[in-house]
């Protein structure tokens, strides 16, 4: 009853979070990305970016680009118009202007299995084979499996087929259809489709971003028509360095709700590097994430390991 | 002021239509269709399936498996589990067991033109050949906030106005377009057979017998314990007789102007490529 009265206020004053109530602006910009695809460390390059007198810290990070699953309803009301939201929601119909981080998913679950323990969703003795097999099962979380945030973002009319079963299986009415007729070939996002319809719509690597910040924020910021100097830009990647994050995370895990309640002895701020998962993951961890999302791999350009 | 306090005392008893914000349970099913795809005459279908005891009726659809658009937060909280809920979302991750069906677009297009002419919710003097272009290819944000009664019938007004009032699509949810609709499902979970069925309008009318059958054995998988023998599925086709019947398919190719064809298959030609609808487009090019 109490919980009940709380919720109830909360949903008066707008103080609950925004998720799908939010009120959707047609020039909000979203910041998409499955958990632990880089989205942290993308909030802190812009948030810098668009604000070069003071550095972006944790305790600030929530107001510069606010969460959608943080930041109360009535606050969103009272931001500066473009209002840029970090979010890791699957498809939403009503974003119209979506910047969306895509990262390895093998170390997308290193990265998880990691904070799943800072967070205390699992204690030390979980194992990680044993994390990835149930990071493989749909509708147990509210952001969905990697496979089903990242097929319900990229899926468009070009790539349509490759998500669909077409093999032994399949139904007989899709027989005809080419099978991996675009393997390999990266993903088109202009074509009509679930992003399409003159959407405006940027995929980015979190990889290729990871390599030459710089290249990807310039490209960024092109997307969203900011100004950005190449000294503004040095200064961005700069402030929003792994180093200075670290020091960051370390002066202000209290002030930031991410981090507030969760264990200090495994930072949020962690390696900053890709390709964790070959000495990280087991062969059978490999072989499983890849047959589950081997599909969506391809046509992002990650190489797959095994060959099925 | 007056309608905020409405709102407040309708969400405080949860007596808001649950909509989006339905709190999903881990053991609940769904039943998915964009709207003009069928999916009230697959919903008849499967009510029948769940009690044969008597046919399902206006009446007691909502009981035994009830839409997101009319019921309560309240009612679904109370609901016996596991619950069977219908819903024309795009892909929620949270739906853990779905069953979607699709359809012919251009006949999902004849089809809604049809319905919201009778809703009155278009004009009159709109002909088929302005309505795709303008509400059915058309981009998304054309729907806002107006389209719950539009698809899916009047909300009840004894409810009273603050009821009404929270129909915006933030809570409601939104069908968004037949291209969203069916790619975010399909991409989510298009290979994943153990967590969606997909159904095709068609093959449910040319062999309900079979496609129903699926159905049943789905939904046994997926925990509910079910009868799912032949029979069964005989008897629930058989009370399914005499309520409305599904319109037959294909109609677009005798109704469907030559540019809204166009307009569509521009648009989704290898969306419905992949669900194995033969385009015509295809065969006027060969021509040429």
């Amino acid at each position: 009853m109490f919980g009940q009265l709380r919720s109830a206020a909360r949903y008066a004053l707008a103080r609950d979070s925004s998720l799908r109530r939010h009120e959707v602006w047609p020039d909000d910009i979203f910041l998409v990305s499955f958990p632990k695809s880089g989205n942290t460390w993308t909030r802190f390059l812009l948030g810098n970016l668009m604000n070069p007198d003071k550095p972006v810290g944790f305790a600030d990070i929530e107001s510069v680009v606010p969460d959608i699953a943080v930041f109360p309803r009535a606050d969103f009301r009272k931001l500066k118009r473009p209002r840029l939201i970090k979010s890791h929601d699957c498809f939403d119909p009503r974003y119209r202007r979506v910047i969306y981080i895509i990262r390895d998913p093998r170390d997308v679950a290193v990265s998880l299995y990691y904070y799943a323990k800072k967070v205390k969703n699992i204690d030390d003795s979980f194992s990680l084979e044993a994390f990835v097999t149930r990071m493989l099962v749909p509708g147990r979380s509210y952001n969905g499996t990697w496979g089903e945030h990242a097929g319900s973002w990229l899926v468009n009319a070009t790539n349509v087929a490759e998500f669909t079963l077409h093999h032994s299986g399949a139904p007989p009415h899709a027989a005809g259809v080419p099978v991996g007729s675009d393997v390999g070939s990266p993903i088109k996002m202009d074509a009509p489709g679930a992003r399409g319809h003159g959407r405006e719509f940027l995929l980015v690597r979190y990889e290729d971003f990871l390599q030459d910040a710089h290249a990807g924020l310039h490209q960024i910021a092109d997307f969203l028509g900011l100004e950005a100097s190449p000294e503004r830009i040095e200064q961005a990647v700069q402030r929003s360095s792994a180093d200075s994050m670290r020091k960051l995370e370390s002066a202000q895990n209290l002030q930031w709700q991410t981090t507030r309640e969760t264990r200090k002895d495994i930072p949020f701020v962690r390696q900053a590097k890709s390709g964790q998962w070959r000495t990280a993951l087991s062969a059978h961890s490999i072989a499983e994430i890849e047959s589950a999302w081997g599909h969506l791999m391809r046509l992002t350009g990650y190489e797959l390991e095994t060959i099925t | 002021m007056m309608i905020r306090l409405g709102y407040l005392a309708n969400y405080s008893l949860e007596r808001d239509i649950a909509g989006r914000a339905l709190c999903k349970l881990p053991d609940d099913l769904f039943v998915v269709a964009y709207p003009g795809s069928g999916g009230q005459w697959l919903r008849r279908l499967i009510a029948n399936l769940l009690d044969s005891s008597s046919p399902v009726t206006e009446a007691n659809v909502m009981l035994r498996l009830p839409d997101l658009y009319h019921g309560s937060r309240r009612g679904f909280a109370r609901m016996n589990r596991p619950r069977i809920i219908f819903s024309h979302e795009c892909f929620d991750a949270e739906y853990r067991k779905v069953i979607y069906l699709v359809r012919d677009p251009r006949d999902v297009a004849v089809a809604l033109y049809e319905q919201r002419r009778q809703g009155g919710s278009i004009e009159d003097s709109l002909s088929l050949e302005q309505f795709v272009p303008t509400f059915f290819t058309k981009k998304t944000d054309e729907y806002r906030g107006a389209w719950a009664e539009d698809f899916s019938g009047s909300i009840k007004a004894d409810h009273g106005f603050a009821y009404r009032s929270r129909l915006k699509d933030e809570f409601l949810g939104t069908p968004a377009s037949w291209g969203e609709n069916v790619m975010s499902w399909v991409g989510a979970r298009g290979r994943d057979p153990n967590a969606m069925l997909l159904l095709r309008y068609e093959d449910l009318l040319s062999d309900p017998q079979a496609e129903l059958g699926k159905v049943a054995e789905f939904l046994n998988l997926a925990g509910l314990n079910l009868d799912a023998s032949p029979e069964r599925v005989r008897s629930a086709l058989k009370a399914s007789q005499g309520q409305p019947t599904p319109q037959d398919s294909g109609k677009w190719s005798t109704v469907l102007p030559e540019t809204a064809i166009q307009a569509i298959e521009s648009v989704w030609g290898p969306v419905m490529t992949a669900m194995g609808y033969a385009l015509q487009a295809h065969e006027v090019e060969e021509c040429r």
